[in-house]
Parts: C-alpha cells; sequence; structure tokens
C-alpha cells in the first residue's frame, strides 16, 4: 500500500514537473536580459527591447519622429518587471547648417580676449535628436577674421583652419570683426560678415561671425 | 660675472618660435601690459652675460654653449607669482626678460626689474610692437570647436517673433513640405512651380525670405536650391529676386539671378544632368539651366519647397507651389507623400486640389 501511494507520489511528482518545465522554458527565453539602448534611435531602441523580451516605458520628449528621437538614458532595468524606463531626446527642427553656441556675445571670467568662429548658417531643413534643442552648435568653417579697433586700425588678423575656433587677446574696448568664408561665395566671391564686439576687463567673450544663408 | 667672456654670435638665421613668444607673451600679460618684445635666439652664458646675470658665478658653470631663447618684454609688470619672503613686495618693473633653453622649453630664468638687456651683436633679434588699445597682435591660439560652457550672457538685440526662430535656430523659420524617402526610393530631380502673391522683408539689407525648392541629400549634409528672394541686401523690402545656391564638398555658393514679377507662376527646378553635377532650372518647360553645381551625388532622397525667412521682425510673406520628382526612369510624377513643417507664424495649407506637396505657404 505504501509502496503504491509512493509510486503514485512519484508519478505525481513527474507529471507536474513535466508540465511546468515547458513555461520555465518560456519564462527563460523571454526574461529581460535589459540591453544597452542609449544612443539608439527609438526605432532601433523599440526592436533591441522586443528581441531582449524587454518592454520600453517612454519618458522624456513627446515622439515626433522614433526613426531620429534617440534614447538619452535608461533607468536600470528591472528583472522581474521585465520593463526598460527610458528617456527620450526631443526632435529639433533646423537648418542642415547651424550656427555657434546660443545667446552670444557668451561671457566669461579669465583673461581679455575674444573666441570666434566662421559659420554658414541655413539651408534645407533637417530634424535632428538632442538632449537640448537650444545647445546645438555647428561647425566651424575656414577663413579669416581680421579685427579693427574703434578707431578702425586694425589691430589683428587670424586664419581659421575649418572645425576651429581662434582665440585673439585684445585689451578692453569696442571693436569691429570682419570675416571672410573661404568656404563661402556669394556670386562668386568669398563672402564677408561684419560683426561688433564689446572686450571687458579679464573677460573672454565668445562671439561667432555667422553668415545667414538660404 | 662673466661680462670678461667673449660673446658667441650664434647662427644670425635661428629665430625665436614664435609659438614660444606667444606663451610668454600670454605670462607676461598676466603680470601687466606689454608694449613691445624683443626676442634672439643665444647660448645661455650669452644671454646671462647680457642681463648682468651672475648666477655662474656662485654655482657650478652650466653648459654655456646651451642655445637658449631670450625674450625681453618692455612695458609696466608686477610679478606677483613667484615666491618671496613675507611682508615683502612683489617684484615691479618696465621689463620683464625670459630665458628659456630651446628646444625644452624649459624656463632657466625670469627676471622682473627696470634694466633692460642689450641684444644687440647676440644674434638675429626679433622685435615686435603691440599695438595698443589691442594687446597681443601676434598671438594666436587655434582650440577646436567645442561645447561652450561660457556663461550666458543676455544679448538685446535678439528680439525674434517667431518662438522657434530663436538664436538657438539660426533665426530661420520655415514653412515647407517635405517628402523624406525610404526604403528604394530616390530622384535625380524636381520641378515646381512657385507663386508669390505678398512679400515684405523689414530689413532687406541682409535680413531675407525666400520662396523655393531644395533638394537635399541628407547623408553627405549638402544641398542644391533655387526659387525666388527678397532681401539679403539685394533691392528693396519687397522686389523678388532669381536665385539658385548649392553646398557641396567645397562649400556653399550663392548666385543671385533676375529680378521676378511677383503674382505670377515661376518654374523652378533641379535636376541631375550626369556625374556629380546637377543643374538649376528654369523657362516654361523647365529647357534652361542657368546654373550648374559640380560635387552632388546622383540621386537625392529627400526634397523639400516652400518658405524660409531669416528675419528678426516679422516678414509678411504669402505663395503657393506645385512640386513634382523627376524619378529615377527619367519622368516626373508627384510625390509619393509630404509631410509638412512649420514655425509658430508661420502657416502651410494644402493647395487644390492637394497633390502631395502642393501647398500654400506663408506668414500668419
Amino acid at each position: 500500500m505504501t509502496m503504491r501511494r509512493n509510486i503514485r507520489i512519484l508519478l505525481a511528482t513527474v507529471v507536474t514537473l513535466v508540465a511546468l518545465y515547458p513555461v520555465s522554458g518560456a519564462a527563460a527565453t523571454k526574461s529581460c536580459r535589459g540591453p544597452r539602448l542609449v544612443g539608439l534611435t527609438l526605432t532601433a531602441a523599440r526592436s533591441a527591447a522586443r528581441r531582449a523580451g524587454c518592454q520600453l516605458t517612454l519618458r522624456g520628449a513627446a515622439v515626433g519622429n522614433p526613426a531620429v528621437q534617440t534614447i538619452r538614458w535608461q533607468a536600470q532595468t528591472s528583472r522581474r518587471t521585465r520593463k526598460i524606463i527610458v528617456w527620450l531626446s526631443p526632435l529639433c527642427a533646423t537648418p542642415v547648417n547651424l550656427g555657434g553656441p546660443p545667446g552670444e556675445p557668451l561671457h566669461t571670467r579669465g583673461q581679455s580676449e575674444l573666441i570666434t568662429g566662421l559659420y554658414v548658417v541655413g539651408g534645407p531643413l533637417v530634424q535632428r535628436s538632442a538632449p537640448s534643442c537650444r545647445r546645438l552648435e555647428g561647425t566651424p568653417g575656414a577663413g579669416r577674421v581680421t579685427v579693427a579697433d574703434a578707431a578702425g586700425g586694425i589691430v589683428a588678423v587670424r586664419y581659421i583652419a575649418k572645425g576651429h575656433l581662434v582665440a585673439i587677446p585684445l585689451s578692453p574696448g569696442i571693436y569691429t570683426l570682419t570675416g571672410v568664408f573661404t568656404e563661402a561665395a556669394i556670386d562668386g566671391e568669398h563672402a564677408t560678415v561684419r560683426e561688433s564686439v564689446a572686450i571687458s576687463v579679464a573677460t573672454t567673450v565668445r562671439q561667432d561671425i555667422n553668415l545667414s544663408v538660404p | 660675472v662673466l661680462i670678461t667672456l667673449g660673446l658667441v654670435v650664434p647662427n644670425a638665421a635661428a629665430a625665436v618660435p614664435q609659438t614660444v613668444i606667444n606663451g610668454l607673451l600670454h605670462k607676461a600679460e598676466r603680470a601687466g601690459s606689454v608694449k613691445s618684445v624683443e626676442a634672439v635666439e643665444t647660448t645661455l652664458i650669452n644671454a646671462r652675460t647680457a642681463r648682468g646675470s651672475d648666477q655662474t658665478a656662485a654655482g657650478s658653470p652650466p653648459a654655456t654653449s646651451q642655445m637658449v631663447d631670450l625674450v625681453v618684454m618692455h612695458g609696466q609688470f608686477v610679478e606677483s607669482d613667484v615666491p618671496i619672503p613675507q611682508g615683502a613686495k612683489p617684484p615691479t618693473g618696465t621689463i620683464m626678460a625670459f630665458t628659456v633653453r630651446a628646444g625644452t622649453q624649459e624656463l632657466d630664468d625670469l627676471y622682473v626689474g627696470d634694466r633692460a638687456p642689450t641684444l644687440a651683436g647676440l644674434g638675429a633679434v626679433q622685435t615686435e610692437t603691440i599695438t595698443q588699445p589691442a594687446a597681443i597682435t601676434s598671438r594666436v591660439r587655434h582650440v577646436t570647436a567645442r561645447t561652450s560652457k561660457l556663461r550666458r550672457h543676455t544679448k538685446a538685440r535678439t528680439a525674434t517673433w517667431s518662438n522657434n526662430c530663436k538664436a538657438a535656430e539660426g533665426h530661420h523659420c520655415y514653412a515647407i513640405a517635405y517628402w523624406p524617402m525610404s526604403g528604394g526610393e530616390q530622384v535625380q530631380g524636381t520641378q515646381a512651380q512657385i507663386i508669390t502673391t505678398n512679400m515684405n522683408v523689414p530689413e532687406p539689407s541682409y535680413q531675407f525670405v525666400t520662396n523655393e525648392v531644395w533638394t537635399v541629400f541628407l547623408v553627405s549634409g549638402y544641398w542644391v536650391e533655387s526659387g525666388q528672394i527678397t532681401g539679403r541686401g539685394e533691392g528693396n523690402c519687397c522686389t523678388l529676386f532669381f536665385f539658385s545656391a548649392v553646398n557641396n564638398g567645397a562649400g556653399f555658393e550663392y548666385r543671385k539671378g533676375w529680378q521676378v514679377t511677383p503674382n505670377t507662376w515661376n518654374n523652378y527646378g533641379q535636376k541631375w544632368v550626369g556625374g556629380s553635377t546637377w543643374c538649376v532650372t528654369v523657362g516654361p518647360h523647365w529647357e534652361q539651366q542657368p546654373m550648374c553645381y559640380a560635387g552632388l551625388p546622383a540621386y537625392s532622397k529627400e526634397l523639400q519647397t516652400g518658405a524660409e525667412a531669416f528675419t528678426e521682425t516679422e516678414p509678411t510673406n504669402s505663395g503657393s507651389v506645385l512640386p513634382n520628382a523627376q524619378f529615377t526612369n527619367g519622368y516626373y510624377y508627384n510625390w509619393n507623400k509630404a509631410f509638412w513643417f512649420k514655425n509658430e507664424h508661420m502657416c502651410i495649407s494644402g493647395y487644390p486640389p492637394g497633390y502631395p506637396g502642393d501647398i500654400s505657404f506663408g506668414t500668419c
């Protein structure tokens, strides 16, 4: 009798294990392994999450263009909930060619000098993704910057390579900057743009020279 | 004191590197104002002789043939960056002289006082007068473009007429239709009929408004465009001109064309003509090619058309555009699809019967 009961218990245990095995196996394949999604577009992140058996929970900017907007940050994955919380960068609609940093002139304490670059700004519209649309900056171009004092006397001439800025030490005063863009032509002539800037004592000023184009 | 030693005149062609002078100017500027600079490459013994230094008399003889750069700043200096006894005043004077080991640029000696060393006879003396009020005319420091950490300073003249047209976005506003192609979609040209019914640019000397069509090469960031423009230093507030422009590997190029009559449908387009060349097309059947630009890919995967504005205050503009596209089989078709984009104070609506990309645009 005892023997028969033991066999029955053993059979029940085996049946239970067999019944449970496929379930636990499926759970293993669907467990969320928490792939790294930062930097991926939302479209790519969704695919990666799906492959990893995870669910995305979106925070941050509203979804405008999932093929462009990127993941800026993700919270630690909970294996139990299989959810990944990600923060989405906003969609920035800007010209293809961007200018220098916003809010110029920018002032900071330091030696009295000017930091400047040459930017061609404009062109068709393009959608980008960045943590802050306002902080987007372009790439400066090549050319020549001439600095003239208030009396019109030229006090500095600098040649700038593409992708670079130039730092020009200046005494406090008001100056006129003339930028000649070697990689931008208007009706066959190198484009020229003038900008004024005031340099204060012990202050470094960032003032770029922007050529706005259609 | 080594003044009894004869001066060894080094190679007169040797020169102090500009980078050395620039670096020392930077230091001298922090100690005061610089009026002029003299620099010479000579031997260490000659430099010490010129400055009247007696350092070698008290210690072991240095390598007197060691080449050094002797850089003398004239101006007014207070050197507070040196250790001095408590209560003592920092050295001041009209001369700041540096002796720097050639090659290693190691500072051998720094002098601040009123006694100017005599450089004549030491070699080829480089002199430079620093124009006032500008401080340094020869200092160049190239720095790689980077995200600025400078403190933001409010700019008084950033008056804008649309929240989305701030300096952060280059002050450019759009009311456009665009066709971002996907999969195997690509085109090798576009034609557009554009009419401008109203145009007023408040400050046309450098600001502008365009009604135009773009062929965009997104991967490279290049584009070619054509249409009609008011402003950009051409004409008055309201005169329209044909224009075309390109952004390719050589940079940006803009060409102004003829005056355009408002309230008329005008034809503008771009087409690939072979190799890397695209031509701008105009005329009743887009048969004229007034400008061609090289350095572009053969196919494009995005077309745009509509209005672009770059003005500090709100302009007035209204118009319509009817675009099509030249597919890779050479024939022209309507756009497969179109999306719209507009900044605040810009408006866009479908132009009947409403094929993709057919829009009316303007300010509102």
